[in-house]
C-alpha cells in the first residue's frame, strides 16, 4: 500500500513538473515564434544576437582551457592546500551573478589595480571583453566541478603505464585520460556555453547596457521590457529558448552517439 | 525506505511553505505607520504609486506622510518612464502615476488612461562631473574632446536620456558626443552611480540627483540645458479601482506639507 502511494506520489510530481514546464515555455513560444521572422530584420536584434553567439563561444573557450588544468590538479591531489584552494575556487559557484557582477565592477572600476590594467589598454567596464570576463567568471566553477568529477572517475594508473611507455606526463593526459572523460567534457562545454548565453546579471552589472554597444540578447530583453517593446521582447524570449533547445537536441543526439561507441566513460 | 520518505516530504513541505511565504509578502509597503483606533472592520485600502526610479526619495517620503495622516497604505512600483508605461498598459492596475516627465504621458493619454493631473515640480537637467572634475569640463561643448569618458541615460528608456540628446542634438554635438558615451542607462540612478564611483568623467542628470550626493559631485554651469526644464506631472489613472482615495493622494502630493518634503530633497515646486 506504500509502496504504491510512493510511486503515484513521485509520478505525480513528475508529470506536473513537466507539465508546468511545458506550459509556461510554450506560452512565451506560442505568442513569440511567430513574431521572429519580422524581428530578426531589426539591426539591433541582429547586433545581439552575434554578439551574445561570439562572447559565449569566446568565454566558453576561455573557460575550458582554464577549468581542465584546475580541474586536473585539484583531481590528482597533488596541488598544496589544495582544499583550500577548491574551496576558493567554488565561491562564484554559489554567488548569484548579479553579486559576482558587482565584484567585478568593483575590482576593475574602482580599486587601484584594476585602474592600472585599465591603463594598460585592459579595459572590462562596459566593453565586450568585460561580457566575456563576466560570463567567465560566473561559469569556470562550475565547469572545473564537472570536469574534476569526470577525471576522478578515471584511473591515474592509466596515466603512469602512458608514462611507462614514454609518454611525458601532458601526453599522458591528452592521450590517454582526455579520450576517457570526453562524454563529460562535451557535456560540460555545452552546458556552459549555455550558461554563457544566458548570461544576465553578472554582464548587466559589469558591461551595463548598452544598445548596439554592450547588448547581448539577454540584455536586448531587458531592455525591450525597459522601453515597453512587448513585440521585441516576446521575440527575443522566443529566440533564447529556441537557441536552448536546439543546443539541448544537439547534446543529446552527441551524447547518444558517443555512447553507442562503446567508449568505456 | 520509510524514513527517507518521510524527510524527504518533511523537506518539500518546507520549501513550499518558504515559497508560499514569499510569494505572498507584499512588496513595498510603507514603514511604520500608526494604528487606526477605528471600531470598524475595514480591509485596509491600498494604493499602487508608479514612479520614476529619480523620484523615489521624496515620493516614499510623502506617501509615509499620506499614511500617517490619512491611514491608508502606499505600495511603490519604480522604473524608468517607458517600463512604467508598459506596467500600467498591460496590467491594467494601479492608481498613481508620477513620471520624470509629461512627456513620458503619451502612450497612457492614448488609451485614455489619464483621469486627473496636476504639475507637481520642475525637473531640471544638469550636468554633473565627479567631486574635482577630472576632466577639467568647462561647457556643454567640451563633452566631445576625445577621450571624455560619458555616461548618458538611454531615451528609450527614461526621459534624462531623452533630454541629453535633445541638448546636444539642438547644438549639434550628438554624433561627436556619442562616441564618448560609454554606457546608457536604464534610469538616471545608474548615472548617479556610475559618478560617484568614477566609471565616468561627467553624465547629465537631474538635479535632485546631484543634490542628494552633493559632498561627491560638482555641477557645470551649462546654459544650453535652461529651455529643456522638464514637468513631472502627479496622474490619477482611471484604471484605478479607489479614485477618490486616489484623488485626495495625488492632491496631497501638491500640497504645502509635500511641497515642504519635496524642496527638502532639491526640488522646486510649482504650485504656492
Amino acid at each position: 500500500m506504500g509502496g504504491r502511494f510512493f510511486r503515484f506520489g513521485n509520478a505525480l510530481i513528475t508529470y506536473a513538473l513537466a507539465l508546468f514546464i511545458v506550459a509556461t515555455v510554450g506560452a512565451v513560444l506560442i505568442r513569440g515564434v511567430p513574431r521572429i521572422p519580422a524581428a530578426l530584420k531589426s539591426p539591433e536584434l541582429l547586433f545581439a544576437l552575434r554578439l551574445s553567439l561570439f562572447t559565449s563561444l569566446i568565454s566558453t573557450v576561455l573557460a575550458f582551457f582554464v577549468a581542465l588544468p584546475a580541474a586536473y590538479s585539484l583531481a590528482r591531489g597533488n596541488l598544496p592546500g589544495g582544499r583550500v584552494v577548491a574551496d576558493l575556487l567554488r565561491i562564484p559557484l554559489n554567488l548569484p551573478p548579479i553579486a559576482s557582477g558587482v565584484a567585478l565592477l568593483l575590482f576593475f572600476g574602482t580599486t587601484r589595480l584594476g585602474r592600472a590594467l585599465a591603463n594598460l589598454g585592459l579595459e572590462f567596464v562596459f566593453t565586450v571583453p568585460g561580457i566575456i570576463l563576466a560570463q567567465f567568471f560566473v561559469n569556470v566553477p562550475a565547469l572545473i566541478t564537472v570536469l574534476k568529477g569526470a577525471l576522478e572517475t578515471t584511473d591515474q594508473r592509466l596515466e603512469n603505464v602512458a608514462r611507462t611507455l614514454g609518454c611525458t606526463p601532458a601526453q599522458a593526459f591528452l592521450r590517454v585520460t582526455l579520450p576517457l572523460i570526453r562524454n563529460s567534457v562535451l557535456a560540460g562545454l555545452i552546458l556552459t556555453w549555455g550558461k554563457a548565453l544566458g548570461e544576465f546579471g553578472a554582464v548587466l552589472m559589469l558591461a551595463g547596457a548598452t544598445r548596439f554597444k554592450t547588448e547581448t540578447l539577454p540584455v536586448s530583453l531587458y531592455l525591450s521590457l525597459a522601453t515597453g517593446d512587448l513585440e521585441a521582447l516576446l521575440a527575443t524570449a522566443s529566440l533564447l529558448i529556441l537557441i536552448a533547445l536546439f543546443s539541448l537536441a544537439i547534446f543529446e543526439r552527441a551524447r547518444i552517439k558517443l555512447d553507442e561507441r562503446g567508449t568505456i566513460s | 525506505m520509510k524514513r527517507i520518505t518521510l524527510s524527504i516530504a518533511i523537506r518539500t513541505a518546507v520549501l513550499l511553505a518558504f515559497l508560499l511565504l514569499t510569494a505572498c509578502s507584499q512588496p513595498g509597503a510603507s514603514p511604520g505607520a500608526p494604528v487606526k483606533s477605528s471600531g470598524e472592520s475595514t480591509t485596509p485600502k491600498t494604493l499602487l504609486v508608479y514612479t520614476a526610479a529619480g523620484l523615489r526619495k521624496p515620493v516614499e517620503e510623502i506617501g509615509a506622510a499620506f499614511y500617517a495622516k490619512m491611514g491608508i497604505k502606499v505600495t511603490y512600483s519604480f522604473g524608468g518612464a517607458a517600463e512604467l508605461n508598459s506596467q500600467i498598459l498591460l496590467t491594467g492596475q494601479g492608481d498613481i502615476y508620477l513620471p520624470g516627465d509629461r512627456e513620458e504621458l503619451k502612450p497612457i493619454r492614448e488609451k485614455n488612461l489619464v483621469d486627473w493631473e496636476k504639475d507637481v515640480v520642475y525637473h531640471t537637467p544638469v550636468l554633473a562631473v565627479p567631486k574635482g572634475n577630472p576632466a577639467g569640463l568647462k561647457t556643454l561643448a567640451d563633452l566631445a574632446r576625445p577621450g571624455v569618458k560619458l555616461a548618458l541615460g538611454d531615451p528609450r528608456a527614461n526621459p534624462i536620456g531623452k533630454v541629453a540628446d535633445q541638448v546636444l542634438e539642438r547644438q549639434g554635438l550628438l554624433e561627436k558626443v556619442n562616441k564618448n558615451v560609454l554606457v546608457r542607462t536604464p534610469t538616471v540612478n545608474e548615472l548617479v552611480v556610475y559618478l560617484t564611483t568614477g566609471q565616468a568623467q561627467a553624465a547629465i542628470i537631474w538635479e535632485e540627483n546631484y543634490q542628494a550626493v552633493k559632498d561627491k559631485l560638482d555641477l557645470v554651469s551649462v546654459p544650453e540645458l535652461a529651455p529643456h526644464i522638464k514637468t513631472v506631472p502627479v496622474v490619477v489613472l482611471s484604471c484605478s479601482k479607489e479614485k477618490t482615495l486616489a484623488r485626495q493622494l495625488a492632491e496631497f502630493v501638491v500640497s504645502p506639507a509635500a511641497n515642504a518634503i519635496w524642496a527638502k530633497w532639491g526640488y522646486r515646486p510649482i504650485a504656492k
